[in-house]
């Protein structure tokens, strides 16, 4: 599994540390509210509204450097649309790496 | 220059505002997180640029740039490419970016902007362009709609509001609300040309509803409705205006 990093987040940043610990706190609560919002759509088999979960999250794939986890999601999303869900379980992986990136590198900054 | 950003997502909201702060001149007047406050918010402020998140629920950036009253350049910003099939359809969509945003592009899209003539006088489609629709009139006063393979009655002056929703359709009654599986085309050819309208692609009204009109937005029962400009003059005639 690719790992994050913060390149696009610092090379944004420049020398404003205050926008990455912005960023870190923005993203680690919606991350888990989106997160949620995902799972309950594909307990419920609402695959419209879980691809649209999924096309939030991938832009903060790309945000945190995992471009392999946005092309996945991209693939994902058309999948959702077409009401195949059976990419769930690699996207939460990845999201879930995702998540313990964001939460161990909130809690150095 | 002055400008708003609109985007349903925080953490996209503080890259865009990241990116503005790096160049001069651009200066971030207000942000939402949807796009009908921003609407709503532009009827009463100018502003020189608008930064449009596509994708976003209920009302997308397409819904908002067919809303919008003035021909202000909007910079759209999404995660979608197929979005930018539709957007290329608008003169004052200046530039389209997919996320995340590198930040070259972005200063070249601003630059674009800083460029374009704002539009003196609002492109506004004449009702003899876009002819109101002359259908027959529904000889029934009753609508019949299948839910849960029951067949349901809805009287059509009871119809306040009816709302586009994916697959489906949301009716809105006084008394109830009903989710149908269907097309505001198929529902449209069933009601009657006098008293209902399409006011936007999302939305068709019962102009005998309404409350009140304000700008590019009518109040019917409690809910607030965008009018898509090429729509407006049509509504304006269909009104009894003193």
């Amino acid at each position: 599994m690719e790992e994050p990093n913060m390149d696009y987040i610092k090379n944004m940043a420049g020398d404003d540390q205050s926008f990455i610990r912005q960023l870190l706190n923005i993203a680690l609560k919606e991350i888990p509210i989106e997160r949620d919002q995902y799972i309950l759509h594909i307990e419920k088999n609402d695959y419209e509204a879980a691809a649209n979960l999924v096309h939030k999250i991938k832009h903060k794939f790309s945000i945190f450097g995992m471009k392999e986890s946005y092309t996945f999601s991209v693939e994902y999303e058309a999948s959702l649309k077409n009401n195949d869900a059976s990419g769930h379980e690699k996207f939460m992986n990845r999201l879930n790496v995702m998540q313990d990136y964001v939460l161990s590198h909130q809690l150095e900054s | 220059m002055k400008c708003i950003i609109i985007d349903d997502e925080a953490t996209a909201r503080l890259i865009t505002r990241q990116m503005c702060k790096q160049i001069s001149g651009l200066e971030v007047i207000e942000e939402f997180d949807n796009a009908i406050q921003a609407i709503k918010y532009l009827n009463h402020h100018e502003v020189d640029l608008i930064l449009l998140d596509m994708n976003m629920p209920a009302f997308s950036g397409i819904d908002f740039v067919q809303t919008l009253k003035h021909n202000t350049p909007i910079i759209c910003i999404t995660g979608d490419r197929d979005h930018a099939i539709d957007a290329f359809e608008y003169d004052n969509i200046v530039a389209y970016l997919l996320k995340p945003i590198d930040s070259e592009k972005f200063k070249k899209a601003v630059a674009k902007a800083r460029n374009t003539k704002k539009p003196i006088a609002d492109k506004i489609t004449s009702p003899q362009a876009e002819p109101t629709p002359t259908k027959e009139k529904a000889t029934d006063n009753f609508l019949y709609v299948n839910i849960d393979r029951r067949l349901i009655k809805i009287e059509m002056n009871s119809i306040y509001l009816i709302e586009a929703k994916g697959d489906y359709i949301l009716i809105k009654t006084e008394e109830k609300n009903y989710t149908v599986h269907s097309t505001m085309k198929k529902v449209e050819d069933k009601l009657a040309p006098d008293t209902f309208l399409k006011v936007h692609r999302s939305y068709i009204i019962n102009i005998l509803k309404i409350v009140d009109i304000e700008d590019n937005s009518v109040l019917i029962n409690r809910d607030v409705i965008p009018v898509s400009r090429s729509k407006k003059p049509i509504l304006m005639e269909r009104l009894n205006l003193l």
